[in-house]
């Protein structure tokens, strides 16, 4: 059998991963959709009118974030505790089956997961809110994934021009959230979010001096200005920025995570 | 099967825990390796399942490096970790997902082993007693019939019946072919099943030797006074007499494994004819 990769024992670590963490896919499921649900409720009938297409781009976006740190820094639970690493790596499996496995549960399955419990989320705090305190039908439209890809609600969003970007955002996290589960012992989650919001951080600081060296007229305190054009295929050059830092970024993760996990010790 | 040359390994921080260790066990034997607390013994399992990186020297198990996480040697070992922690499934489930992985995994073999251990496989896993669940994770690990088995104090949390029935499982389960190794502060209760054994302390090699070389090189004895023994080795003081080991005499005794065990840690002697048999490997 082939040292690298087998499709046949890739399926059995599958199954094996669905059937040993499906209450952990059940109940991050749970947890998001009824969270979402709860949140989306008290914007839509604080927000009223204001609420709009855009806002529920902006929700997704949101959600998308914040689950993709939770979910992404879950993956290989098992090297949490010596206990299970030492059963985890002298599992039959090679590195890559193993690999694949997490970046099939913990990135992949990700987006079905938030589409399915956003849509749910949306729908039944729509409802909710329609029967309860205003009546919507004229004023919101419900949520369906075919308004994610409307292009008249992007230019109302700023830095938003299009799903594309939204979807960057959430796997770029999720990416770097998956490289957080391995690259950190203890305290993945915290140390996570410490990482991604010291990398924008960064990209905050690097914006701002630019701005104070390009832009000196418009530089006042902390304001940022982007002279912002459209480039090659139909993209703005802040796109091309945010998927060479985003993406880049995430996918140079990947790579090392495999490392990581190779040379992984109980 | 196991051939280990000019091994060095340290965890982070630490000094050279072995330095220059050199092992050969082969195939077909039930091997009890002990220690005190720190020896290195699950440190070696370790090494052996592949889930430590040595630093230095040659190590191979069948033919495999076992750092290299060859599917291929993984499918062929199995380790029973000292601690562990089950998800919340049945046995059944457990053993449907987990077999598969195992080639030689025989279920008839399984399910006269639970038979013994009075588990039954519809009980969630994290619903048993720590015991049972080592009693399981023994059972899974004979059913797979891997060629090396690793245990690591795979008594500790049983039941003195369960002890007993252990002993008798190991040495109907295990064939020709696979090697088992035993590590254990408990040698009560491997006494009676290893057929060879190794001894460490600090990371070196006291003592690898066959039970059989054991019981034709020493006599152990229990007698009321020192007197009646000539050419003691070692001897412990116990209710009523003393516990004695002596060269051989023509006639063969029980090996009590914790006085032996306790003599080779004291005696140079003993210490010396162990470090010429590793540096002769």
């Amino acid at each position: 059998m082939n040292k690298q990769f087998s499709f046949k024992r890739f399926v059995l670590l599958l199954k094996q991963e669905a059937v040993m963490n499906n209450r952990f896919y059940l109940t991050f499921f749970s947890v998001l959709t009824v969270s979402c649900c709860i949140l989306m409720f008290f914007a839509i009938s604080g927000m009223g009118k204001f609420y709009d297409e855009a806002s529920y781009v902006t929700m997704m976006l949101f959600f998308g974030t914040i689950g993709g740190l939770i979910y992404g820094t879950s993956a290989f639970q098992e090297t949490r505790s010596s206990d299970l690493l030492s059963g985890y790596l002298s599992q039959p499996g090679s590195i890559l089956e193993k690999y694949l496995v997490q970046f099939a549960f913990k990135i992949i399955l990700f987006f079905p997961i938030l589409l399915l419990s956003y849509w749910i989320a949306s729908n039944v705090a729509w409802f909710a809110v329609d029967a309860t305190l205003i009546k919507l039908t004229s004023i919101i439209p419900r949520f369906s994934f075919s308004l994610l890809f409307d292009p008249k609600i992007y230019p109302v969003l700023s830095k938003i021009h299009g799903p594309l970007d939204v979807f960057v955002t959430m796997l770029s996290t999720l990416c770097f959230a998956f490289a957080g589960s391995i690259f950190f012992d203890r305290y993945k989650l915290f140390k996570t979010t410490l990482l991604v919001a010291g990398l924008y951080i960064l990209d905050m600081v690097v914006k701002l001096m630019l701005t104070k060296f390009y832009f000196p007229v418009y530089a006042k305190g902390l304001r940022i200005k982007v002279n912002e054009y459209e480039s090659f295929w139909n993209l703005y050059n802040t796109q091309w920025y945010h998927y060479l830092v985003g993406l880049g970024g995430a996918l140079i993760l990947l790579f090392f995570v495999y490392y990581k996990l190779k040379e992984k010790e109980a | 099967m196991i051939s280990i040359n000019n091994l060095t390994f340290n965890y982070q921080e630490q000094g050279a825990f072995f330095n220059g260790f050199n092992m050969k066990l082969e195939q077909g034997t039930i091997t009890g390796l002990l220690g005190t607390n720190g020896a290195g013994k699950t440190t070696l399992l370790k090494l052996m399942a592949g889930v430590l990186s040595p630093k230095n020297g040659r190590f191979k198990v069948n033919d495999y490096v076992p750092f290299d996480r060859d599917p291929n040697f993984l499918e062929d070992l199995f380790f029973v970790p000292e601690t562990y922690s089950f998800p919340p499934i049945s046995v059944g489930k457990y053993v449907s997902i987990k077999s598969p992985f195992y080639p030689q995994f025989d279920q008839e073999k399984l399910s006269s082993l639970l038979n013994q251990f009075d588990i039954d496989e519809k009980q969630k896993l994290t619903r048993l007693s720590h015991g049972s669940q080592k009693k399981f994770l023994i059972a899974f690990a004979l059913a797979t019939n891997c060629k090396l088995l690793l245990l690591d104090e795979p008594t500790n949390g049983l039941d003195i019946p369960s002890k007993s029935i252990f002993r008798k499982v190991l040495v109907s389960a295990v064939c020709d072919e696979q090697l088992v190794i035993i590590s254990t502060h408990q040698v009560k209760d491997i006494d009676a099943i290893i057929d060879q054994l190794v001894i460490l302390n600090n990371g070196k090699l006291l003592m690898q030797e066959s039970m059989f070389n054991i019981s034709s090189d020493y006599q152990f004895q229990r007698v009321a006074s020192l007197q009646d023994v000539p050419d003691v080795i070692y001897h412990e003081s116990y209710a009523g007499g003393y516990r004695v080991m002596a060269p051989a005499d023509g006639e063969e005794t029980d090996v009590d494994i914790e006085l032996l065990f306790n003599a080779v840690l004291t005696n140079q002697s003993l210490k010396h004819k162990s470090n010429n048999y590793e540096q002769a490997i």
